[in-house]
Parts: C-alpha cells; sequence; structure tokens
C-alpha cells in the first residue's frame, strides 16, 4: 500500500515579491514576476513503513518537496496525496505562538496536526515528561531558552506519533543527554513497522544507519531512486565531480585575482616519494633563502614530505590556497610534467622551470606514457629545462622541450653524492641504524624499474636473492644484506622480501638518494638511478632477464653495453659479472661514460639553481 | 466554498482552544486581568465625552452609552482588520511549518474580538438601566446588525490578509485609512446633526459601519426601527466580499509562505 503518492510534481516560487506600495503605485510596469521552480516534475510512491532518505546539494527542493507532501505548499502542478491519518513536518525550529504557554502550544499543534484534543490530553503527561520542562511548561514560550524550545518542539512530534513523517534535519536537539535521549526515540519512531518516514540529512551517515531507500534530487529533479548505498553512491560521485567543476572557476577567479609575488616559490613534486630533487632543493632554500616564501604542493591529505620547517607552506592540490600560491608565484619548479594537471595559464612573470629526473638515463622519454601525454602541452609553459649533461641537454632538445632554455647546472639531488665524507658517513649511518644493519654488513640495493601496466604482461622477476648474497658474499667476504626497492603498485616484486632473512624492505624509505649512500652496491635494470649511483664510485650491477623485450618496447637512447654496468640476463651471467668484477676497470669505464655523456655534475646544483632564481627575482 | 465549511467544521476545536488560549495569554500578561476588558472601553468612554461635552460642548441623550456603543462596536472592526493585515507575517512560525487555513486566523482574531465585544455589550445591559433609559422590542434588532458587522468584518479581513501579504505597508496606511472611517462612522458625535447636508446622509449610506452604528444605538437608546433595507444590502456586500475574500485566500495561501 502506498502511503504517499507523487505524480509530476512542479512547485515554483512566484517572485512576486511582497512590495512597497511606493512600487505598485509609481511603476507603470507590472510588478516584474520572476519564476524560480524549485521541483521540477517529480513522481515517486513511498509504501507504507519505508523509510526514505532524500539526499540533494543546498536548493535541490529537498526541503520545498517536504513541505509541500506536508501541505504547507501548494503544488503548480501534478498532485500529492497522502494515504493514511495525520501526517507531521519536523523541522529546525518548529512554529509555535510565542505568547502563549508550553501547555497551549502543545494543544494547538496537536490539533493542528489532526489529533483530538482527547487524543492530546491523553498524551499530555508523556510529553512534558519527555521534553524534561517541568514547571515551564505553564510559562509563555517565549521565556523558554532555545534549547528548551527545542526540545518541547521535538516531544511534541514524537510523542504524538503521526502515520507520516517528515523529518527535515533534526535529529538530534538540546543538550548532550537529550540528544541521546531523542535518537534513540528517534529510531524507534522511525523503526515502527507501520510508520512511513521521510528524512532529509546531508549527514550521509544518519542516511545510511536509518534509510531503507534514498531519493536524490538535483535542481528539483529526481536524479536517482533506489537502494541506500547504491544512490549514495551515485550521490557521492556526481558531488565530486562537481567540485572540481566548482575548482576549475575557482581556478579562473584566482589567475585575475592574484599578482605575481616576486620572493614566492612554488615546489610541485610528482610523488611524495621519490622527489628528491625538489627536496634536496627545498632544504637548500630554507636555510640559505631566508627571505623566500616556499610553498610545497601536496598531491593528496597528510602527505609526509620529510622536511620540517614551519617556512614552508603546504597547499593540497585543487584547493583555493593552492590556485593562489600557483598564481602568485614568481618561480614554479616542476619535476615532472605536473603544471599540466590542471590546465593551469601562466601569469605574465612567472618563470618555469622542469628538472627531468632521467637525466643519463637509459629509458627513452618519448616513449613515457604520461610524458607522451602531457609533454609538448608542458613545453608551451616551461621556461627552463634543468640539465647536467649535454646528454641531456640532448634530451630535452630531443624529446618536447625543444624551445625552452637549458640551464646546465646539474641536479639538486645529486648535491648530496659530492658532499664531504663526514656529511655522507652521517646518512649511511643513519639509514643502518634505521634497518637496523650491523656495520660489517655488505648492503645491496636492488631497485628495478617501475612498469607501467602495457609493460607488465611480461612475468618480471626478481633475482634469486640468496644466490645474489652468496655471491656477494663470496665476492667482497661479507656478510649481505639486500635492500630491496620496487614501486608502491609493483607487488609482485614484494614477494618475499621482509619475510626471507636478510632482504629488506625499503619501499617506504623516503630518498632514494640516502639509500644509495648507504648501500655498498647497486643493482638494477633499467632504472635510472643508477646512473646517479656513478658519482659515488660504488659497483653497480645490471640484471635485466627482459632486455628484448623492454628495449622494443620501451626504447633506449643507447645500447645498455655503452653503460660502465656489466649486463646479466639471468643468474649465470650475474655470477659470473659479480666474481669478475674489477674496481680500477669499473672507475675507467664510468669516467669515459661520463664524460662521453658530457656531464657537469659537481654538487653544486642547488647553489646555482638559487643564483638563478635570485636573478630571476630581480 | 465547500473547502471553506469543511475546514470549520476541521477547525472548529482549534479555532476555540486558540481563541481561548490567545484571551488568557492576554490576560495574564497585565495586572489587572480581565478587567481591562471593562476597563479599556469604560476609560475611553470618559475621554471621548470629556472631549465632546466639554470641549465641544455638544451631546446627545444618554451620551456615554452613545460613545461606548460607538466605540466597541467601531474597535470590533478595526482591531480586527488591523490584525488582518499583519496576520500572515506575525504566524510565519506556525504557517511555514504546518498547513493551516489562512482564513482560521481570521476567524480567531474575529472569536477574540468577539468575546471582548460582548464583554462590554453586556456592561450596556448592565448600565441601561442605570441611565434609565427606555427598554423596547427593538432592542432585537441587534442580532441582524451584529451578524451584518461579523460578516462585513470577515470579508473585509479576508481582503487585507491577503493585500498584507504582497503590500509590505499596507499596514501603515491601513491605519490612516482607519483612522479617517473612524471620524467618518460618528462614534463620539451625530453625524446627521454635525455634519451638514447632504454629506450627512452620503456618509450614513456609503459607510456601511457609520450606518451599523447608528442600527447599534436606535436599538439599544433610541427605540428606532432600523432601515432593514439598507441593512440587507450591507449583508450581501458583506457576504459578496467574504466570498471573494475566502476564494482568493484559498487560491492563494499556499503561495503565502513563498513570498514572506
Amino acid at each position: 500500500m502506498n502511503a504517499i503518492e507523487v505524480r509530476d510534481l512542479h512547485i515554483s516560487y512566484k517572485t512576486v515579491k511582497a512590495q512597497a506600495i511606493k512600487k505598485t503605485f509609481f511603476s507603470l510596469k507590472k510588478s516584474s514576476t520572476e519564476k524560480y521552480e524549485a521541483v521540477k516534475g517529480v513522481s515517486f510512491d513511498v509504501k507504507k513503513g519505508e523509510i526514505i532518505g532524500l539526499i540533494g546539494k543546498n536548493g535541490s527542493g529537498k526541503s520545498t518537496l517536504l513541505r509541500s507532501i506536508a501541505g504547507i505548499f501548494s503544488p503548480d502542478s501534478g498532485s500529492i496525496e497522502t494515504k493514511g491519518g495525520n501526517v507531521s513536518l519536523l523541522s529546525i525550529g518548529v512554529g509555535f505562538q510565542n505568547e502563549l504557554t508550553g501547555k497551549d502550544n502543545i494543544f494547538l499543534s496537536g490539533l493542528l496536526m489532526g489529533f483530538s484534543k482527547e487524543q492530546i490530553e491523553e498524551k499530555y503527561d508523556e510529553i512534558v515528561r519527555f521534553s524534561e520542562l517541568g514547571n515551564f511548561i505553564n510559562a509563555p514560550v517565549k521565556t523558554y531558552s532555545s534549547g528548551m524550545h527545542s526540545k518541547l518542539a521535538f516531544s511534541i512530534t514524537a510523542v504524538l506519533e503521526a502515520e507520516i513523517m517528515l523529518i527535515d534535519e533534526v535529529l538530534s536537539v538540546g543538550d548532550r543527554k537529550f540528544k541521546k535521549k531523542s535518537y534513540a526515540k528517534m529510531q524507534e519512531l522511525i523503526f515502527h513497522e507501520d510508520r512511513t518516514v521521510m528524512i532529509v540529512s546531508h549527514s550521509s551517515e544518519t542516511i545510511k544507519k536509518l534509510c531503507t531507500r534514498v531519493i536524490w534530487l538535483n535542481d528539483g529533479v529526481i536524479m536517482a531512486d533506489g537502494e541506500t548505498a547504491e544512490t549514495l553512491k551515485k550521490y557521492h560521485e556526481y558531488m565530486d565531480n562537481q567540485e572540481a567543476i566548482m575548482a576549475k572557476s575557482d581556478k579562473d577567479y584566482w589567475y585575475h585575482k592574484v599578482k605575481v609575488k616576486n620572493n614566492q616559490i612554488l615546489l610541485y613534486p610528482t610523488y611524495a616519494r621519490y622527489c628528491d630533487d625538489l627536496r634536496y632543493l627545498c632544504r637548500y632554500m630554507l636555510e640559505h633563502c631566508p627571505e623566500w616564501e616556499i610553498i610545497w604542493v601536496m598531491r593528496r591529505k597528510n602527505q609526509k614530505i620529510d622536511i620540517v620547517s614551519d617556512r614552508l607552506r603546504l597547499v593540497l592540490e585543487k584547493t583555493p590556497e593552492y590556485y593562489r600560491a600557483i598564481y602568485s608565484s614568481k618561480i614554479i619548479v616542476d619535476d615532472g610534467v605536473n603544471i599540466t594537471r590542471e590546465d593551469i595559464k601562466k601569469q605574465t612573470g612567472q618563470k618555469i622551470y622542469k628538472i627531468l629526473k632521467g637525466s643519463l638515463g637509459i629509458k627513452d622519454i618519448r616513449k613515457h606514457a604520461v610524458a607522451v601525454r602531457k609533454g609538448v602541452r608542458s613545453a608551451k609553459l616551461v621556461d627552463y629545462c634543468i640539465s647536467n649533461s649535454t646528454f641531456e641537454t640532448e634530451v630535452y632538445r630531443g624529446s618536447f622541450w625543444k624551445n625552452s632554455e637549458i640551464l646546465e647546472c646539474g641536479h639538486p639531488r645529486n648535491d648530496i653524492l659530492f658532499a664531504e665524507e663526514q656529511v655522507k658517513q652521517r646518512i649511511r649511518d643513519k639509514v643502518r641504524k634505521f634497518y637496523e644493519i650491523p656495520e660489517e654488513n655488505l648492503i645491496v640495493l636492488y631497485a628495478p624499474t617501475y612498469r607501467e601496466k602495457s609493460m607488465l604482461e611480461e612475468q618480471v622477476k626478481n633475482p634469486d636473492f640468496d644466490k645474489l648474497r652468496e655471491m656477494f658474499s663470496k665476492r667482497f667476504g661479507r656478510n649481505v644484506s639486500i635492500f630491496l626497492r620496487a614501486h608502491r603498485k609493483d607487488k609482485r616484486r614484494w614477494v618475499g622480501a621482509g619475510k626471507t632473512e636478510g632482504i629488506i624492505n625499503v619501499g617506504a624509505y623516503p630518498e632514494i638518494t640516502e639509500l644509495m649512500l648507504a648501500c655498498d652496491v647497486g643493482i638494477t635494470d633499467y632504472s635510472s638511478w643508477i646512473y646517479d649511483f656513478l658519482f659515488l664510485g660504488k659497483p653497480g650491477f645490471i640484471y635485466a632477464p627482459d632486455m628484448e623485450i623492454y628495449q622494443k618496447k620501451r626504447g633506449f637512447y643507447y645500447p645498455l653495453r655503452e653503460t660502465p654496468f656489466s649486463v646479466a640476463k639471468d643468474m649465470e651471467d650475474m655470477e659470473k659479472s659479480i666474481i669478475e668484477f674489477n674496481e680500477d676497470d669499473y672507475k675507467k669505464k664510468t669516467e669515459e661514460f661520463l664524460d662521453k655523456k658530457g656531464c657537469i655534475e659537481a654538487g653544486t646544483a642547488c647553489k646555482s639553481l638559487v643564483e638563478i632564481f635570485r636573478n630571476e627575482m630581480k | 466554498m465547500k473547502k471553506f465549511f469543511n475546514d470549520l467544521k476541521h477547525y472548529k476545536s482549534y479555532i476555540l482552544y486558540a481563541t481561548k488560549a490567545n484571551l488568557k495569554a492576554e490576560v495574564a500578561s497585565s495586572y489587572l486581568n480581565w478587567l481591562w476588558w471593562i476597563l479599556d472601553p469604560l476609560l475611553f468612554m470618559l475621554v471621548y465625552s470629556f472631549v465632546a461635552l466639554v470641549v465641544f460642548g455638544k451631546g446627545e441623550p444618554f451620551f456615554p452609552l452613545y460613545v461606548f456603543i460607538g466605540l466597541n462596536t467601531w474597535n470590533f472592526f478595526s482591531k480586527t482588520v488591523n490584525k488582518s493585515v499583519r496576520m500572515i507575517r506575525s504566524y510565519k512560525g506556525i504557517i511555514s511549518k504546518v498547513y493551516i487555513p489562512k482564513y482560521v486566523l481570521i476567524l480567531i482574531t474575529i472569536m477574540e474580538n468577539l468575546f471582548k465585544m460582548t464583554v462590554a455589550y453586556s456592561l450596556i445591559l448592565i448600565m441601561i438601566p442605570i441611565y434609565r433609559v427606555p427598554i423596547s422590542w427593538y432592542l432585537f434588532n441587534i442580532i441582524p446588525l451584529f451578524i451584518t458587522l461579523i460578516v462585513f468584518t470577515f470579508g473585509c479581513s479576508c481582503l487585507m490578509l491577503h493585500a498584507g501579504v504582497y503590500l509590505s505597508d499596507l499596514s501603515n496606511i491601513i491605519k490612516v485609512v482607519l483612522k479617517l472611517a473612524f471620524y467618518m462612522s460618528g462614534i463620539f458625535f451625530n453625524i446627521k446633526r454635525n455634519v451638514p447636508k447632504p454629506y450627512s446622509t452620503y456618509l450614513l449610506r456609503i459607510n456601511p459601519m457609520a450606518f451599523l452604528i447608528n442600527g447599534f444605538r436606535d436599538s439599544l437608546l433610541y427605540s428606532h426601527m432600523i432601515e432593514y433595507g439598507i441593512l440587507f444590502i450591507i449583508f450581501v456586500i458583506g457576504c459578496i466580499i467574504s466570498v471573494i475574500g475566502i476564494r482568493t485566500i484559498i487560491n492563494h495561501e499556499n503561495n503565502y509562505v513563498k513570498v514572506i
């Protein structure tokens, strides 16, 4: 049986505004009747005993709908039928006559709700008891506090049990004790099987807890009507989307609103990890440039960035502060193609610096999916590309950033690799202590590259770590600990890590640079960190079982054998490489390699960059 | 109209309870309580008698009663109409939370003021023997007069209630209009004698309130027959504006909340 039937309901507010007489007399035109349609053709049935949640953003017509079901508004067209007895609307601030006593108001409200005087008399004591008003019930309502006011209102509706209850955003009133009591009473009322309930609430929690069905209204139209969880999900998706659209208009707003501040610099990292360039640059600036305002963009809330300073301002992506920061920073440093994410327009005078993570790396950036998608777009925005070698300069030139100016000043992340022995030792000790590695142990860092989805079809396998340990142990005469660091999405890599003795998962460690300093030997397949590792002169190996396939799909700038590393395709090769490793030979090859690539890295990147920024700010 | 009579039945107990509660509240908030219902017209009777007798030196037979009848009848009409103009706004709290036929609010006000008028008129019945007013069968003419007064007041109030919603400063204008009508209804002077002809006849014929007040006086004090023809016309006019008023309210009442 249907308790409420709504058919093609239209409700509009004709703004026949309340007018001053002056206007009516002196304006020749007929009063302008703007029409605002709050509910546009809504139809639904509510079965007896159903508990319906009405959701939707502010101004979507929820309260109007509820009020018209209660009979307060008349429909402009369409019909509402409520079957069964009395309908009550419970909403914030129930209407009382202030001069009258609480008692009189109880009777009047009850009579208006359709109860007879006798019925009210019967329940009167219960209402007074529930409201906790005591003797105040005989005082005029105007002497009540707002808490007493709402307690009384709630008690009337709760005790005089209407068959159809319409609840508008009030599930808790009064002090904590009363709140608890009223909520319990509410639940008791709502879950009564004969009672039909419609609840308007912005709290998804409440809706989830109470409702069996949800109707989602948007701009006066039903967007979805159905099972609670499903409808709520649709609603939230839609609202998130709307938020993004709002953010977009925010963006335009701030673009025009703010001016570029000369001493403001914004660092835009790709991830919370793997952003050593920005991290070292940031630390350097915090220390050496006290007059600069430094802003760090966070991609997620509560992101850990491992820089402790109250001078560093953190802004969350896509928030108003973020857009304000983006458009008011003189300098933006980007270690990816992040600036293209929001389709940002550049303010006049703004300069954008780009840092490539690959540097001397072997992988062809032109085949990197994200770079391909956003490279050209980012190239239009980027003013300067930071390079550490003629090779990297060529990479920039040969890919997307053909027209940007290139600054061969080295990479901030590598400065630490050129630091004094003392500084490096401190970091080594820190990492060893962190992972509880004994001083005498040899650390082997194995950090393979991340394979995008298209690359994952091939089974990628870790090397046999036990064998690896054995080999290194034999070669260097020390106990071996293996650091395994892989991308967090690359789950297959983790099998065994942390469980097998001597294999330590270092995926959560923020800075690969520090791990590089701490380890004694490095192994990768195609990852570019190993080329930064060269600056340390420590033995590095390449273990690349899927070399041919990877090369075909991803493309290399130069053949793997041109690197100073010995390349192994399987564990047998690996054993050979390790046993045959010759330090002098390796050093010579490294020098030749760096020379050939025109590398100028000398541990002064931060200093040079800051100098460049300082000139820019003038 | 069918709805009107259904509502009348349906909201009968509400109207009665609300009337009672309102009267009680009014009493509760003053020191002399219900005495004011008697004191108020009595004191004003003294004021206007002073003005007429001492200042202007013009009187009528049984002058205090003459003024008393005029004042009470007038007060019933003017207070009801005046309150109706602001009715929707003053009941906003309730109206926006629950459906209530809006003429029910007028009926409550009429009931309240009717009660007060009845108290005052019963006072007249006590004063009549004191002043040695001759009593006649014409006394019973006050029954049709009362009915006409109520219907006419109700009609005017319905129209004012509706207009008051859309014209926010109507209440100021109505105050002035009512004051003018107050003087044109001859509350404390005799229109026939103090207003030059032919205006006095126009006033008495065109101004229903002047006619009704005069009718009450003729019936109670002067043992005069009232002109039933004119009374009937006023009654019909009252019915017509009541019907128009009720219709207008029914058609628009659910939009009132959207405006205020």
